[in-house]
């Protein structure tokens, strides 16, 4: 089978490129690994978090190709070619600079204890791209797949749309 | 009156924002270390059961799997109050119960092991319902625990830890009252507080009695504590604690997972890591007591209660180790909610065959709240007292007094918070919107709202010591030593606040040690919303007397006393004389002073919060919407206004008010599975359904410390759920006795589902 | 997760081909969530070798429009249809059911093919395996939905997705369809439940009584606590099919011109009669004795089954336009050669009557023990003597020796083994024991002798040894252990034959070769019951007619007659976490049945208790509920599903079985989905009650497509979610709009039509009214809130 020989898979990760050998050695990437394993485990960025591993609380989500996905429902050996974002990538590559997303979650302390933090960011940037002026209502709908135990939401959705207000 | 406090009060960034925004924290499960095994832990299918044989050959002949761990290979550690909860035992008490513990070279191998394990059991009758646990005939969990009644009396809490709230004369108190009412109310939900970051520890044993342990705990320090009892005191314990990924109490301790990776990597001479999965953070770990009070209660047209005559089941799973605090606590709590003379009220903790309960916001208190206001408005009810009215009327008025939790009297010192309550209920609406009891607030077609009010206070804000040095260095910065870890109250940065205001440092040059047991003096952790009273009292004692330190060697040089200087910016000066001033530097750079700072217990104070909620019944399909929240709280001094509204909009989650609404944990009373062990099936508010919340903050001066501070961060979740069954018991003109309150409740109290006939169908 | 080989698939074929390479040991993907949740959690009992990527397809990603139909490629993923212009414009329901689709992340990933083909929603079924352990319910072979039993808050409110096979029905020598019976007796429907019981077994009365009932150890009920008390439902149902036997027992509306004989009126004989009458055949039953009824008359004494009843039987047969000649002795009063060529066919079913001698010296003695039976039921009162020996354990023996108790004598049963391995009814044995009835087990009649009007038995002792041909221990005389007995006379009942004597040559080798099912003899003759199977139950000989009736049928005909069952699906009826105690089923005190025997031991239920009774019964079938907020929108839509092997509704896709969520084959993968475009104006809804928005599946959906002209309704599709196993068609609340100008009393009423046949669970009966509040808001055209 054809399909099985594609053995290596490339992934641009943070503006870096990925080349990953499928395969069952250390370092390598086997069939079974979600894109979260390999991001933590294999690249050691540790910033995506995984609290449920079943898809609903949004704390893995990164950036697919800009668009917000659940890297613990995602098969690496599935992202061969696809641009990648985490939440140590959401800097800006030139300046190192925060941010405005960050930095307004910082100003209006949007997070308690910071663990579905990542997640949450990572779907407000998706949101912010493809809607740099989004409502109140756009935000928390954008949002809602993200669990956040402390009840950050208010402080986040009021970050989130002050990081939108700079754009405006 | 306006803020003269230089950080106190002010919004200041978070000292962690910048790693938590960057992905730069470490949480626990982002440490990995050279040569660390992961575990894992196979959990029993039954409910109650004796393992008759355990066959671990196959699994231990698995290749990359390093120790395989039963009953039979490890120590006789124990926890639980009193401790009798072997780590690993010859009987299982409850599905998911520990079984064998397996440590490999990765988790994949390890969870391999757990099927290759062969385990032979013998399945016994469990039992899931306080009731039948108490009958004599029922299925006995422990040989201690004789009926399936936990031994009363915490040694912690002193020879005279209170069990119970007996004093006066109930029948002379039933004799005054001018109203008796008497029902049975349940908060059996058993919700999950649910951090999102799962418990978990790593452990590295030395030989030969020495443990270090990466923990993501409340408590740091108290892990050391516990752990070093629950290891038989004879393991030197060292704790290192990270930032935790969310606890609301549940994680104050997580003896038991740090015992198992303390037990692989004794067995196997490496670093083990052992992280819960989400399912079994929440079928096998710690929850929310179960709680279920029947009593009768005496009223006054007046509302003054006359006397309160009940019990209180408590259902703590299948073992205890604080459920008897929280209950201590507990019959404290009630005192300061209520003032009554009279009260004979018995608490009985219970054994079940289910997980085990333990610490989570509202320790006791809210799990009693939950059934006591609702049996105290059957009464107001009958009465037609509103309920604002009768809760301002009772809660704890300076001069009052009540017996704390080591079962001695104390007399209460704080603020009067009646005024609190007021700007809450006048912010909420609640004298147009109140139409008495069991009436809607308004109606309109199929839907109705309804408003209920819930309060709490707890004396715990100064309970157990803290500790904390404050060292001052030549450069200007200062570092101060505490154990505490962040788990999301800011409560590292705000230590860190008191320190910098007390010596008038800029916030960046003030640091804060690692929660390390090894470098640390003492700390109970925050807990029981104590940060802010007891440990920020410790912190500020210690920046005081690093400060008098630094003035006393630094006085003769600038010739005056020590008691005329002041500092700021890491200078010196006479006071009035600004130009008489010195660099720190003058101290010499070969030399540090360091201040300690202490608290002792001070059980003199409360908190109090009231939470005022509206809420709207659809009653075609018995759906309940959470429509506004207000909470009415004083806190003397606001320490950082962005992390109190944090910790009060955290109210809604943790197993607070939603606990009301849906969150429950759903038990196979059949067969003891908890059924709904992830996070589709155990529901949760998302941010598509926020309503809008509204807290109402005074800040009267509370005789607490230097800034006059307490912390209410704890206490957010606790008079919400009782609120919510208030108002939808308003609403739809019918009480509600269960929590939460599903649509399949809603429409049966309404009588559209009514019960069903012998038949089969709906009659 | 655990590891597996990972193929990206090129073409839908190639993606087909793997599957059935793989033997279903490979899974698809289609978005991921649902595969690496069922990856992760373990909770099937086979982990797949392989996982096939499919989202890698080129060209199944499309929304599109041609002439009139919507075409979407099934990997295109939720969040363009979200997005869809064309489709927010002309499918709005569809883009409202997508956008509630778990999260947005999901939506980004997931697509429509994946969604439709997503598996249950059951907490039991997907309890992981960590945990401690997976849960084996129904769907992976255990043997009870474990929901049903358990918490089924969010479980269906419309029935069962049923298993293949029954363990009651399969059991059940007849076959009869048991669960679908007492659902329908659960819901009071006593019509509907006779119709079901008499396609099987037109005898319910009888075999109600006398059946060893096969059934009800195989209950799964028992799992949980008790079996349901089936055979007693299907006695008191039976009495009152017989109370109005004129409303079940007509003669056939078709004829077919045939002309059928049947010698016996015993059970085989009148099952075949009635099969054979429902058909259109004329029937004449030819009996040797006086009334027909063959063994129920003449060998069952009326303690156990009352000769009223076996005579109401027979009258209802009559009352088909059956003929009965009574009194005719096939044999001698007419052969059977000649009845082959008077009528069509032939079927012998005249039992077994023939007593199987003792081989021992002076047996000519002692009396048959049929023979007894038989002047005892045909009205004589007489005893043979006082004390009497009744040898054998079987079931004659135990009518022989009660009868004789009833009748005042003072039998000793002498049987050669242990109780444990009498070939009688265990019950009837019980029976016999309580009633004071004196056993001699391990004992072996050798000699009978008779002097002076006194009978001596003479006897050795046995013990039991290793296990002989019929897997019983075989009886070893003990050596030395002989004694005698005096009785006043002997009973033998040691076994029975056929009698094949009345046969032609040439057709009796063949009815020798034993064989539990009917036969066919040669030519138009054919032999069914006791006569081929030699001595079993009623109940084993009204299956064996309804065989030869077929067999017959389709020898006349060519071909297969119509299906028997009544092919509506088996619902649930009853489920509960509390234990329902099984009914007491009502007996004679001792003292008053061995007063006389016409005096019947086992007494009968009241309608309602039956009906209680009934209710008990699990249905074994799956009430997890279908999740896909997709596959409701679609079948409201009337859309059409096209996959590589063919074109279905959306309905029938999720029509499925316990075991299976949709009816592809393993190798079977979806390709399109096509979407009529709904008409300009129709009123489309997508509602979902759910505790949550979003992450959460929903209690009960509603998906409505409504259109309405001039204030009058003109079409309607209404479909329900989650509250069965596929979804519902609210069929009667679209009649009670269409048609009909729409209001909110209408919506109402129409909204009580559409949940008319809920049959809710003990926990999850809030839906209906949930159910009942969205259809009336979907017609309404209102929102959820």
């Amino acid at each position: 089978m054809k399909g099985i020989k594609s053995r290596k898979i490339r992934l641009v990760v943070n503006g870096h490129i990925h080349e990953l050998e499928v395969g069952g050695r250390p370092g390598q990437i086997k069939p079974s690994h979600t894109l979260a394993h390999t991001l933590r485990e294999t690249l050691g960025l540790t910033g995506t978090k995984v609290s449920c591993d079943h898809g609903a609380c949004g704390c893995c989500t990164v950036l697919m190709d800009n668009q917000a996905v659940l890297s613990c429902m995602t098969l690496t050996v599935e992202c061969d070619g696809k641009k990648i974002t985490t939440i140590e990538g959401l800097k800006d590559p030139k300046t190192e600079g925060l941010d405005p997303l960050q930095q307004a979650f910082i100003d209006h302390t949007a997070f308690q204890c910071g663990f579905c933090t990542p997640g949450i960011l990572m779907s407000a940037k998706a949101l912010l791209y493809e809607n740099p002026l989004p409502t109140e209502e756009d935000v928390k709908e954008a949002l809602s797949g993200n669990f956040c135990r402390c009840i950050s939401h208010y402080q986040v959705v009021r970050a989130v749309m002050s990081a939108s207000e700079e754009v405006r | 009156m306006a803020n003269t406090y230089r950080y106190i009060g002010k919004a200041t960034p978070r000292k962690d924002a910048a790693d938590i925004v960057t992905g730069g924290s470490r949480f626990l499960n982002d440490i990995k270390m050279p040569n660390m095994l992961y575990g894992k832990v196979l959990r029993s299918p039954h409910a109650h059961a004796l393992i008759k044989r355990i066959d671990k050959s196959k699994a231990e002949k698995l290749e990359g799997v390093e120790a395989v761990l039963t009953w039979e290979d490890v120590p006789d550690w124990r926890g639980g109050t009193p401790r009798c909860t072997r780590i690993l035992d010859r009987k299982v008490r409850y599905v998911g119960d520990a079984v064998a513990l397996i440590a490999a070279t990765n988790e994949e191998i390890a969870r391999r092991a757990i099927g290759l394990i062969d385990v032979e059991y013998e399945v016994l009758p469990a039992v899931f319902e306080m009731e039948e646990a108490l009958k004599p005939d029922a299925p006995q969990l422990y040989d201690e625990f004789h009926g399936n009644v936990v031994t009363p009396g915490v040694p912690f809490f002193g020879p005279k830890s209170l069990q119970e709230v007996v004093m006066g004369d109930v029948e002379k108190g039933f004799q005054e009252a001018d109203v008796i009412t008497e029902g049975t109310f349940g908060y059996e939900n058993i919700p999950n507080p649910l951090p999102p970051e799962a418990p978990g520890a790593i452990a590295l044993w030395e030989e030969p009695n020495r443990v270090t342990l990466w923990v993501s705990n409340q408590a740091s320090y108290m892990d050391k504590i516990t752990l070093f009892h629950v290891m038989g005191r004879k393991v030197e314990v060292r704790t290192i604690g990270g930032p935790c990924g969310g606890s609301y109490g549940s994680k104050f301790m997580s003896w038991q997972v740090q015992t198992y990776a303390t037990l692989l990597s004794r067995a196997t001479g490496k670093p083990v890591k052992l992280i819960f999965t989400k399912e079994e953070h929440l079928a096998a770990f710690t929850m929310r007591i179960a709680s279920r009070m029947t009593a009768r209660v005496g009223m006054k047209r007046d509302g003054t209660v006359t006397a309160v005559s009940g019990t209180w089941l408590i259902d703590t799973g299948y073992y205890s180790m604080t459920t008897q605090s929280q209950v201590a606590v507990g019959c404290g709590e009630v005192q300061i909610a209520v003032r009554c003379a009279n009260w004979d009220l018995k608490p009985k903790i219970v054994c079940t065959n289910r997980n085990a309960s333990g610490i989570v916001r509202g320790f006791g208190g809210q799990e009693l709240k939950c059934t006591l206001i609702p049996l105290l408005s059957l009464a107001m009810e009958k009465l037609e007292i509103d309920p604002f009215q009768f809760l301002k009327k009772n809660f704890v008025k300076p001069g009052d007094g009540y017996f704390w939790r080591d079962g001695i009297w104390y007399t209460y010192r704080g603020v009067d918070f009646s005024k609190a309550m007021e700007g809450g209920a006048e912010r909420f609406g609640w004298g147009k919107k109140w139409k008495g009891w069991l009436k809607p607030s308004a109606v309109e077609g199929t839907k109705r709202r309804g408003i209920g009010v819930g309060v709490h206070g707890n004396a715990d804000i100064g309970e157990d010591a803290s500790e904390a040095y404050v060292r001052l260095h030549p450069d200007g910065t200062a570092m101060l030593f505490s154990c505490v870890t962040e788990h999301g109250t800011g409560q590292r940065t705000n230590f860190v606040k008191m320190v910098a205001e007390v010596l008038q440092l800029p916030l960046d040059n003030v640091s804060i040690t690692p929660a390390d047991s090894l470098i640390n003096p003492y700390e109970f952790g925050p807990a029981g919303s104590r940060g802010t009273y007891a440990i920020g009292s410790a912190v500020i004692a210690a920046a005081e007397d690093a400060k008098r330190k630094l003035f006393e060697l630094l006085a003769p040089k600038l010739q005056a006393e020590p008691s005329e200087l002041e500092t700021a910016d890491g200078v010196i000066f006479v006071k009035g004389h600004p130009e008489k001033k010195m660099s720190w530097k003058a101290m010499s750079v070969d030399r540090t002073i360091t201040g300690c700072g202490r608290f002792e217990p001070d059980y003199t104070l409360s908190n109090c919060m009231m939470t005022f909620v509206e809420v709207e019944v659809d009653t075609e399909t018995g759906k309940v919407t959470l429509c506004r929240v207000v909470n009415a709280t004083d806190v003397g001094q606001v320490i950082d206004p962005l992390g109190l509204e944090g910790q009060l909009n955290g109210c809604l989650g943790s197993g607070g008010i939603d606990s009301a609404l849906f969150e429950e944990t759903i038990l196979d009373r059949s067969s003891g599975h908890i059924l709904n062990a992830n996070m589709i099936d155990y529901k949760w508010r998302t941010f598509s359904e926020l309503p809008p919340i509204d807290h109402v903050v005074f800040e009267t001066p509370i005789p607490s410390h230097r800034f006059h501070a307490v912390g209410v961060g704890e206490i957010a979740t606790s008079p919400g759920p009782a609120a919510v069954l208030m108002a939808v018991s308003n609403a739809i003109g019918i009480w509600l006795h269960e929590y939460p309150v599903t649509p399949e409740r809603v429409l049966k109290a309404l009588g559209k589902v009514r019960p069903r006939d012998r038949k089969g169908g709906v009659a | 997760m655990r590891s597996f080989k990972h193929i990206n698939a090129r073409t839908v074929g190639e993606a087909s081909a793997l599957l059935k390479k793989y033997k279903g040991k490979a899974m698809l993907n289609a978005g991921g969530t649902e595969l690496l949740s069922t990856l992760k959690g373990e909770y099937l009992l086979n982990y797949p070798e392989a996982v096939i990527n499919i989202k890698t397809l080129p060209g199944l990603d499309y929304i599109k429009e041609e002439r009139g139909m919507l075409k979407i490629g099934a990997l295109t993923k939720l969040s363009d249809i979200a997005r869809s212009s064309l489709l927010r414009e002309s499918c709005r329901a569809l883009v409202d059911a997508t956008c509630s689709v778990a999260t947005p992340q999901i939506r980004n990933a997931a697509t429509i093919g994946g969604n439709l083909c997503q598996d249950v929603r059951c907490w039991y079924y997907r309890y992981p395996d960590h945990i401690g352990g997976r849960i084996l319910c129904l769907r992976k072979g255990g043997k009870i939905c474990n929901a049903l039993t358990g918490d089924h808050r969010y479980h269906s409110i419309f029935g069962a997705a049923s298993v293949a096979v029954y363990p009651c029905s399969s059991n059940c020598p007849a076959h009869t369809d048991i669960p679908s019976f007492l659902n329908r007796m659960s819901n009071g429907n006593l019509m509907e439940a006779a119709r079901v019981l008499l396609d099987f077994n037109p005898m319910p009365a009888i075999t109600g009584r006398v059946c060893p009932i096969f059934c009800e150890p195989e209950c799964y009920r028992s799992e949980f606590d008790e079996p349901v008390a089936i055979r007693c439902v299907e006695r008191s149902l039976g009495d009152r099919i017989l109370e109005r036997m004129n409303e079940f027992f007509t003669p056939p509306k078709a004829k077919s011109g045939r002309n059928i004989a049947i010698i016996g009126s015993g059970p085989a004989g009148l099952t075949a009669a009635y099969t054979l009458r429902r058909s259109g055949n004329r029937i004449t039953v030819f009996e040797k004795c006086r009334e027909a009824g063959g063994m129920l008359l003449y060998s069952i004494p009326p303690y156990r089954l009352p000769k009223d009843v076996v005579g109401k039987q027979v009258q209802a047969l009559k009352g088909m336009g059956i003929k009965f000649k009574v009194g005719v002795n096939v044999g001698k009063d007419i052969t059977i050669v000649e009845l082959m060529s008077r009528f069509d066919a032939v079927f012998l079913a005249t039992g077994a009557w023939k007593e199987r001698p003792l081989g021992i010296k002076g047996e000519k003695i002692g009396l048959s023990g049929l023979e007894f039976l038989n002047r005892v039921n045909s009205g004589s009162r007489d005893l043979p003597g006082k004390r009497v020996a009744v040898i054998g354990g079987g079931n004659v023996a135990m009518d022989v020796a009660r009868t004789l108790l009833r009748l005042g004598g003072e039998p000793v049963v002498i049987y050669r083994r242990t109780q444990a391995e009498m070939p009688a009814f265990r019950d009837e044995v019980e029976k016999a024991k309580e009633e004071g009835i004196e056993f001699e087990f391990l004992t072996l009649p050798t000699e009978v002798s008779e002097a002076y009007g006194k009978i001596t038995l003479k006897c050795v002792r046995m013990r039991l040894g290793s296990p002989d041909a019929s897997g019983r221990p075989k009886p070893i005389p003990i050596k030395g252990s002989d004694f005698t007995s005096p009785f006043d006379a002997i009973i033998k009942a040691v076994g029975e034959e056929p009698d094949t004597s009345l046969l032609p040559a040439t057709f009796r080798k063949k009815a020798q070769k034993a064989s539990a099912s009917a036969h066919w003899l040669g030519k138009n003759l054919f032999a069914g019951g006791d006569f081929v199977s030699g001595p079993s139950t009623v109940v084993q000989a009204v299956a064996s007619g309804r065989e030869a009736a077929d067999l017959i049928e389709r020898s006349l005909k060519g071909r297969q007659p119509p299906a028997q069952a009544g092919g509506i699906e088996p619902t649930v009826t009853s489920a509960s976490l509390e234990t329902t105690p099984r009914v007491r089923i009502p007996e004679s005190p001792v003292s008053e049945r061995i007063k006389g025997i016409e005096v019947e031991d086992t007494l009968g239920l009241g309608l309602s208790e039956i009906e209680t009774e009934a209710s008990r019964c699990f249905n074994c079938g799956c009430i997890a509920v279908s999740s896909s907020d997709i596959g409701i929108v679609l079948t409201a839509l009337d859309a059409k599903i096209v996959t590589t092997k063919r074109t279905v509704d959306a309905q029938s896709f999720f029509t499925a079985s316990a075991t299976r969520s949709t009816l592809l084959d393993p190798d079977e993968v979806v390709k399109e989905i096509q979407i009529p475009k709904p008409r300009n104006g129709a009123q489309q809804k997508y509602l979902k009650y759910s505790l949550r928005t979003p992450i959460d599946f929903a209690i009960v959906s509603v998906a409505s497509v409504i259109t309405v002209e001039k204030g009058v309704c003109v079409d309607a599709r209404i479909a329900l979610g989650a509250v069965a196993p596929g979804p519902v068609r609210a069929k009667a609340a679209e009649e009670a709009i269409i048609g009909r100008p729409v209001d909110e009393h209408r919506a109402a009423e129409a909204a009580e039509q559409a949940m008319a046949g809920a049959q809710p669970l003990s926990m999850n009966a809030y839906k209906v009214e949930i159910a009942k509040a969205l259809v009336k808001r979907a017609i309404m055209g209102s929102s959820i809130n």
